[in-house]
């Protein structure tokens, strides 16, 4: 813990800036709960607090190490890291004001107010440009209000604390007018989440410029810990020799082929080998730094049949389990396929659709710009289709698909069903233009249904729901709610049988034993007897969802 | 009547009492069911549920096309009785039998000069064969001579639209007639692919539908899309199966149900065991007279 020094409050630099940021970082953890809180959909989602918490946190990382700075190269790193490092929705929009400022901090040593408030303005027009339909009664809202304090305020005194103390005045009466401008927020009577962290930054700025303790290292790394997210830059300071748990089960070409110089060769890739060959197939366990490599010299001796690839570094945070299928990583191919999912059925499911790689993600564990971009990169394809397959994701992956140098192509799949039928959309035969258009078509094609619980209590579309309960959702809308599972799939069944369409896929999750399942899927089928309805039963093993059931 | 020959192959699937009744003859291809050689004969040797119940237990079944001597066989002992022939041919799309016709053809047209001989490469293959076959039978009653019918044939084969869908492609994919495709044999979620065959007569996949349901329906859709005046559609309408009546049933069923002016009721075919032994069981093929075939 360092005291902090007296701050220039007429101007401030890049010092300033990165102890600002650090503490705002630090702010929006201590917040995180409170601001989490403020989500008014029950349904247990990536919450607005962690995310934005998480997106901050991956700049104040960056400039820990580095006190003496302009203002500019210290407003750059932190967009930087915070496009990165964005999760969900709202950290993507705060990344890309940060982004603005940046650029409106270009060759600046030291900042005034006047270049604050230029700054905030174009934060605000880069967040709304990159918003493809900016929604009032949000983050962005509260910053536009923000900035035309700002300006005003910059125009009476060119000081940057004055100018600060004026869009925090802003901010305070823009959230609280947040409620008023969106419905959603105005049934629950409460304040949008993300303007509410975007307040938390700027309280935080004030109190820092004002002598407030700086929280550096321990605390700042404390607070800062993304408790989901996979460090990438941290691999060299642990002490995993063999960074990959490689497995993989190769069907032979030649049945009995003697295999036995592979396992001489795997023996000098890494460790914990464990190889078995029955004959017809090879099963391997190593651990190891290329597994590119040793997967390339397995298919020599035959088809893969599944492939699993894990990074042990980051296997205790419990987060990334990006799963690789046929990769050959010296060919280049027309194109890729990165999905993001979680649960180990849903994820061979994609792998199965022709996904190079799962990313792990969904409700509640957004992936950060940096895990699909990760992704994106290990695929050495002309043109990569991006599946978000959750509608907190997609921004993340838009946001990749612009900073990347490759040709990445999001398909905005809100829902895992949409993202498999967005597979079965691709053509490989079609152009890169034609199959985004029949990927689209085809996943907007098909209905989702999904069960969950509520994760707190709320009274919301004519519904009053009370924690705990059972959620369905049509499309991501509410549509009923209560303690007994067979009335709500019978709630679903009758929405089914008004649609056209005749096949179901049932995919339960990893807190619903099969058995149930079934009985689910029995009562269904009750209730469709007697419409041209085909019904099956899928392990997806996701969590939250206890049951996603799409309609094609 | 006319005196001439109208011919095709077995892989036709149409049935042998249909041959016989619009009087078309046929050229059988043959094959090998755990190396033991059979005639197709549209199952005379073999009837085609003892075929596939053998296919699905593992056997191995390798289809042989007629060579050059087996069609000049063939063809011979028409124009011998001093009749000309028409032939239409299995698409050379999938097979090489359009060029060992073409062979046979050259080397009797010189022992023969007086004969015309026209193969016609029918680019399409079972049952969508089989309604030209049909066609080209009516019109020969109605009169028309062998040149015109040639020209008829050439002129409309590519009309045939040929679609189907199989609920397992693993025979496809062992027969080397579809290249295998990323996601494209998605076993786990029950992903039946809708084909068609192109203006090449070779086989393409069109779309990946999940649930036979659905693509028992998407299927009649495709009729829709595609035949002459589309619902309107006033022709006939053949349909083949490999050892999946019912499904075929269900497709015949809504066919009827959505095309009021059909000629007929919908045929329903077996796949014969030449077209079998690349299918597998579980193949529903859909035939119908409607736009040309461009790509």
């Amino acid at each position: 813990m360092v005291k902090s020094k007296k701050i220039s409050h007429e101007k401030i630099s890049g010092k300033d800036y990165r102890n600002l940021i650090i503490n705002a970082a630090y702010e929006l953890e201590k917040n995180k709960s409170e601001i989490n809180d403020l989500n008014v959909f029950p349904v247990p989602d990536g919450d607005t607090g962690s995310n934005l918490s998480l997106t901050v946190a991956n700049a104040a990382k960056e400039l820990l190490n580095e006190e003496n700075q302009g203002i500019d190269e210290a407003a750059e790193k932190t967009a930087r890291a915070m496009l990165r490092g964005a999760r969900g929705n709202s950290g993507v929009i705060i990344s890309l004001l940060f982004r603005g400022i940046a650029k409106g901090l270009k060759n600046t040593i030291e900042c005034d107010g006047v270049t604050w408030a230029k700054a905030l303005l174009k934060g605000v027009e880069d967040a709304y440009s990159a918003v493809e339909k900016p929604a009032e009664g949000t983050i962005l809202t509260v910053a536009k209000k923000c900035a035309q304090a700002a300006k005003t305020a910059a125009e009476e005194c060119n000081s940057f604390e004055y100018v600060l103390d004026a869009t925090i005045k802003a901010a305070e009466k823009a959230l609280q007018e947040t409620t008023r401008e969106n419905p959603v927020l105005e049934k629950a009577g409460v304040v949008d989440a993300g303007g509410m962290g975007l307040l938390v930054v700027m309280k935080s700025m004030h109190q820092t410029l004002n002598g407030g303790k700086l929280h550096l290292e321990g605390e700042a790394s404390n607070a800062t810990k993304p408790h989901t997210g996979a460090d990438f830059s941290s691999y060299d300071t642990e002490n995993i020799t063999f960074a990959y748990c490689t497995e993989f089960i190769v069907k032979k070409k030649q049945e009995n082929e003697d295999t036995s110089g592979f396992k001489v060769y795997l023996n000098t890739m890494g460790d914990s080998l464990v190889m078995v060959d029955d004959g017809e197939i090879i099963k391997v366990h190593i651990h190891t730094n290329e597994p590119y490599e040793v997967l390339g010299q397995a298919l020599k001796y035959g088809e893969y049949e599944t492939v699993k690839v894990e990074n042990m570094r980051t296997q205790h945070t419990d987060k990334i389990g990006m799963q690789v299928a046929q990769q050959k990583k010296s060919e280049v191919k027309p194109y890729g396929f990165v999905a993001v999912a979680s649960g180990e059925g849903l994820t061979q499911l994609f792998i199965e659709l022709g996904a190079d790689y799962v990313v792990s993600g969904g409700q509640t564990m957004n992936p950060s710009c940096e895990e699909i971009e990760y992704a994106v990169n290990q695929i050495n394809a002309d043109t990569v289709f991006v599946l978000p397959n959750n509608k907190n994701i997609i921004m993340a992956c838009e946001q990749v698909a612009l900073l990347s140098q490759k040709n990445i192509v999001v398909i905005p799949t809100k829902t895992v069903p949409q993202g498999i039928s967005a597979m079965l959309g691709f053509d490989e035969s079609t152009g890169p233009n034609e199959n985004e258009e029949a990927m689209n078509e085809m996943a907007q094609g098909v209905s989702t249904f999904q069960v969950t619980y509520a994760a707190r209590n709320s009274s919301l579309d004519g519904l009053d729901i009370k924690e705990g309960e059972y959620l369905a959702l049509e499309e991501n809308q509410l549509l009923e709610s209560g303690y007994d599972i067979f009335n709500i799939v019978d709630t679903i069944g009758e929405k089914i049988k008004q649609q056209e369409k005749n096949t179901v896929s049932i995919y339960y999750g990893t807190d619903v034993s099969e058995y149930d399942a079934q009985r689910v899927l029995e009562e269904l089928a009750r209730i469709l007897k007697g419409s041209d309805v085909e019904i099956n039963l899928y392990n997806g093993g996701q969590p939250i969802y206890y049951f996603i059931i799409s309609l094609e | 009547m006319e005196n001439y020959v109208i011919a095709t192959c077995s892989t036709a699937d149409i049935s042998l009492n249909h041959m016989l009744r619009i009087g078309v003859e046929y050229v059988k291809f043959s094959y090998f069911l755990n190396d033991v050689e059979y005639k197709d004969d549209l199952g005379q040797t073999m009837s085609h549920e003892s075929f596939y119940q053998k296919l699905s237990q593992g056997c191995d079944s390798k289809t042989t096309q007629p060579n050059m001597e087996s069609y000049k066989e063939f063809l011979y002992q028409f124009l011998n009785e001093g009749r000309d022939v028409i032939l239409l041919n299995l698409s050379s799309g999938i097979s090489g039998a359009q060029a060992s016709a073409k062979i046979a053809e050259k080397e009797l047209k010189s022992e023969f000069p007086e004969r015309k001989i026209y193969i016609v490469d029918s680019l399409g293959a079972s049952s969508g064969m089989g309604l030209l076959v049909d066609k080209m039978a009516e019109l020969r009653k109605e009169g028309m001579g062998i040149d015109d019918l040639y020209a008829w044939t050439e002129k409309n084969k590519l009309r045939v639209q040929h679609w189907f869908f199989s609920t397992d492609l693993t025979f496809y994919v062992k027969g080397g007639r579809v290249s295998r495709v990323a996601g494209w044999f998605g076993t786990i979620l029950k992903i039946c692919p809708l084909l068609t065959v192109d203006k090449k007569g070779k086989l393409v996949p069109k779309e990946k539908i999940r649930g036979k349901s659905s693509v028992i329906r998407r299927i009649v859709d495709k009729m829709e899309e595609n035949a002459i005046n589309g619902l309107g559609y006033n022709g006939k309408c053949f349909i083949s199966h490999s050892d999946c009546y019912e499904d075929a049933q269900e497709v015949k069923r809504l066919v009827e149900e959505r095309f009021p002016f059909l000629d007929g009721r919908v045929l329903i075919n077996n796949i014969g065991t030449t077209i079998g032994s690349h299918t597998g069981p579980g193949t529903v093929a859909l035939f119908f007279f409607g736009k040309e075939r461009v790509e």
